[in-house]
């Protein structure tokens, strides 16, 4: 290892990963790094090679071809393999513990894995789930399971963790607690790898973002990058407008189009909303008009030519 | 020691499981009560074998031939003849170590008609079992008729004398024949079912895989289990003895080597269930798997019936399941008391549990392909 490590210094580093089981290419030739104290989303459909890729850098998988390092060793190094083990925590997709063991017990089961590891009971206060302590884990929700999963992934104070869709499957409500939770994870300087078929979790978590697409790499940057070059910018909408809406909006823009009975202004200046405004209220046309910011949804659309259900599947 | 870590929690995790429980110690248990009130309380007449060597021009006298025959028409007993060339001491030790061999044996002397017939005692020779419970009443029974021959015989009823003398030779009961092959069989379905089912759900829930991000290796892992497992076959093994010794008076030999013999067999039928685990992805086809394994071993490896009396074919497929091996084992060490035999046939247990542990370590995935 080299010198002291500053935030540049990458965490992980990938290098034309690829990976295929027989005919399928899971993962396609894929270069990235993931910075010190950053939360890094992998976000893509079911199918993209999400798992297959964070399994690599957890030496849980095995490369077809390229090179993966990770805080500073090779995965596929025996000696290196031991002591990146030691050093990530790991929530699998579809977590799940020993059932008839407490929350506290499992806890313990997977902390007694490392030398070295938290006490339990700070873990379970850092999770807000000291209550849940003796609660069989066959007994707890599902978005308990999930912190219960996290809770393990940090026993042994890790550097770098690996959140493999933490949020799948959980209402709203909870998956914003969750939110939360791995906000505090960088707050606590650990960098964080997360995998997601949500959008908006990625834009609100994410410091980077990279869109995976049939095992390709189609995009890598932040959010607000991501928004700059590929976004659409904004949209005026008009809802239920009459057809006077759109023939006045018509002389003034070019880009106006309608979708059923809204009519659709995407604009690129503030002073846009203005003239369109001014131009509908002169005709006396009263209309309901809201402003869509582009999302990461849209620069997905664009990159990837579809757009991603709420359960993951390309549409 | 991660072992340890791995040890408890999966001890605790079955412990925990109402199935579980019920199916490694309170079914096994209800078993044993079977067999023991189907087998143990029959009262069927006691065999007696009778070597009559009171022979006149190599027939039996006819005072003598009476005498069997009044002991024969009892309904205590049935009276079995033995021809005057075998050799009694042999005959004992050989029908002593067979499944409901008990032997009993009474010889009547040369010159017990001519004898009788100046009014002389005569005394009879009486060999049981030591160990045979019911070999001291037999004794009692086969003194009183000859009191009861005597008096007949219009002479005193001290006529008759019949000299016991108990053999050390060991006699299996039903239930200490049953009780070891029925722990044996228990503990084959423990590892054999019951791992197999466990390891291959933990194997679908992902725990499996969980545990391979962490520094724990495949082989922590694996010995982890088989010592939970052990754990299990000790209690199992607990519970089956006392439940002999209270309820049947089995006359059974709990030393060092049942724990050894133990121990072995919970490595070999964990190594099984490893195996299966590992080689069989779906844990419903896993465990539709293991009793599609244990049931069959169960019936052909001398559990409800000895070994011996299966047709030829049958012996030679019992001849290569491990479970053959390990019943005979826990039999011979502790019913039989025949320490040699019970350590070949536990060579024969560790080389299948050496094989099979290596074989499940080598199937057991600990990292994706
Ligand atoms: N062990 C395997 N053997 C064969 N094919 C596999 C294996 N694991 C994954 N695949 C295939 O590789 C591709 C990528 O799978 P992967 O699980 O990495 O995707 P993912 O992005 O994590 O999807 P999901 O959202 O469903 O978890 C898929 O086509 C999948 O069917
Ligand atoms: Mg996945």
């Amino acid at each position: 290892m080299t010198g002291a490590r500053s935030v540049a210094d990458p965490v992980v580093v990938v290098e034309g990963l690829s990976k295929r089981y027989g005919e399928t290419r899971a993962v396609d030739g894929v270069s990235f790094d993931v910075r010190r104290g950053e939360i890094f989303a992998l976000l893509g459909p079911n199918g993209a090679g999400k798992t297959t890729t964070v399994e690599i850098l957890e030496c849980m998988r095995t490369p077809t071809t390229g090179t993966v390092r990770v805080l500073g060793k090779s995965v596929t190094d025996s000696a290196g393999v031991d002591s990146i083990k030691n050093r990530i925590g790991v929530l699998p997709q579809d977590f799940s513990a020993l059932g008839r063991l407490t929350v506290g017990e499992n806890l313990e089961f997977f902390a007694g894995m490392f030398k070295s590891h938290l006490e339990v009971g700070a873990l379970l206060d850092l999770l807000e789930i000291k209550d849940k302590k003796d609660v069989r884990f066959s007994n707890l929700s599902g978005g308990l399971k999930q912190r219960v999963g996290i809770a393990a992934a940090l026993v042994n104070d890790p550097e770098l963790v690996f959140l493999d869709e933490p949020t799948t499957g959980l209402d709203p409500e909870i998956r914003r607690a969750t939110w939360k939770v791995i906000e505090g994870l960088r707050s606590r300087g650990k960098t964080v790898i997360l995998t997601t078929h949500y959008m908006e979790e990625a834009q609100q978590l994410a410091d980077r973002i990279a869109i995976l697409v049939k095992g390709e790499l189609a995009a890598l940057d932040t959010p607000d990058a991501l928004l700059k070059q590929h976004g659409v910018g904004r949209e005026m909408i008009f809802t239920n407008a009459e057809d006077a809406v759109f023939g006045t909006l018509r002389r003034f823009f070019d880009n106006v189009s309608t979708e059923g009975s809204n009519v659709v202004l995407p604009f690129a200046e503030t002073r846009d909303v203005q003239v369109a405004l001014t131009a509908l209220a002169e005709r006396g046309l009263k209309v309901d008009m809201q402003i869509r910011s582009a999302t990461i949804e849209d620069v997905f659309l664009r990159l990837a030519g579809f757009r991603i259900s709420e359960s993951g599947e390309a549409k | 020691m991660r072992i340890l870590v791995v040890f408890r929690a999966m001890t605790k995790n079955w412990l925990r499981s109402r199935s579980g429980l019920f199916f490694s110690f309170l079914f096994p248990v209800i078993f044993l009560l079977l067999f023991g009130s189907i087998l143990g309380g029959a009262s069927k007449p006691i065999p007696l074998a009778v070597q009559n060597n009171d022979l006149v021009g190599g027939v039996p006298t006819q005072l003598s031939q009476s005498f069997v025959t009044a002991l024969n028409s009892t309904s205590v007993l049935r009276v079995n003849p033995l021809p005057t060339s075998t050799n009694v001491t042999a005959y004992v030790i050989g029908q002593a170590g067979t499944f409901g061999g008990a032997p009993r044996v009474l010889v009547i002397p040369q010159g017990f008609a001519a004898g009788l017939g100046t009014g002389s005692r005569v005394n009879l020779s009486y060999i049981a079992s030591a160990s045979d419970q019911l070999g001291a009443q037999v004794g009692s029974v086969v003194t009183s008729y000859a009191d009861t021959f005597s008096s007949q015989l219009g002479g005193s009823t001290s006529l008759i004398g019949v000299d016991s003398s108990p053999s050390s030779a060991r006699t299996l009961t039903s239930v200490d024949y049953y009780m070891p092959s029925i722990l044996a069989a228990f503990m084959m379905t423990n590892g054999v079912i019951g791992l197999t089912s466990i390891a291959s759900e933990f194997r679908r829930n992902g725990l499996t895989k969980r545990l391979s991000a962490t520094p724990l290796t495949k082989l922590e892992w694996i010995l982890g289990n088989v010592m939970s497992q052990a754990l299990l076959a000790a209690i199992l093994a607990g519970v089956m003895i006392l439940l002999g010794i209270v309820v049947y008076h089995t006359a059974v030999t709990v030393d060092l080597y049942t724990l050894v013999f133990i121990a072995t067999g919970a490595i070999l039928f964990s190594g099984i269930g490893m195996t299966l685990a590992g080689i069989v992805r779906d844990p419903e086809a896993a465990a539709g798997l293991g009793n599609a394994i244990a049931f069959p071993m169960m019936l052909l490896s001398g559990t409800y019936w000895p070994v011996s009396i299966m047709p030829d074919f049958l012996q030679a497929v019992a001849r290569v399941l491990p479970l053959t091996y390990f019943s005979e084992a826990l039999r011979d060490s502790m019913v039989v008391g025949n320490l040699s035999a019970a350590l070949f046939n536990l060579e024969v247990v560790a080389a299948f549990a050496v094989g099979f542990i290596v074989i499940g370590a080598r199937v057991t995935r600990w990292k994706e392909a």
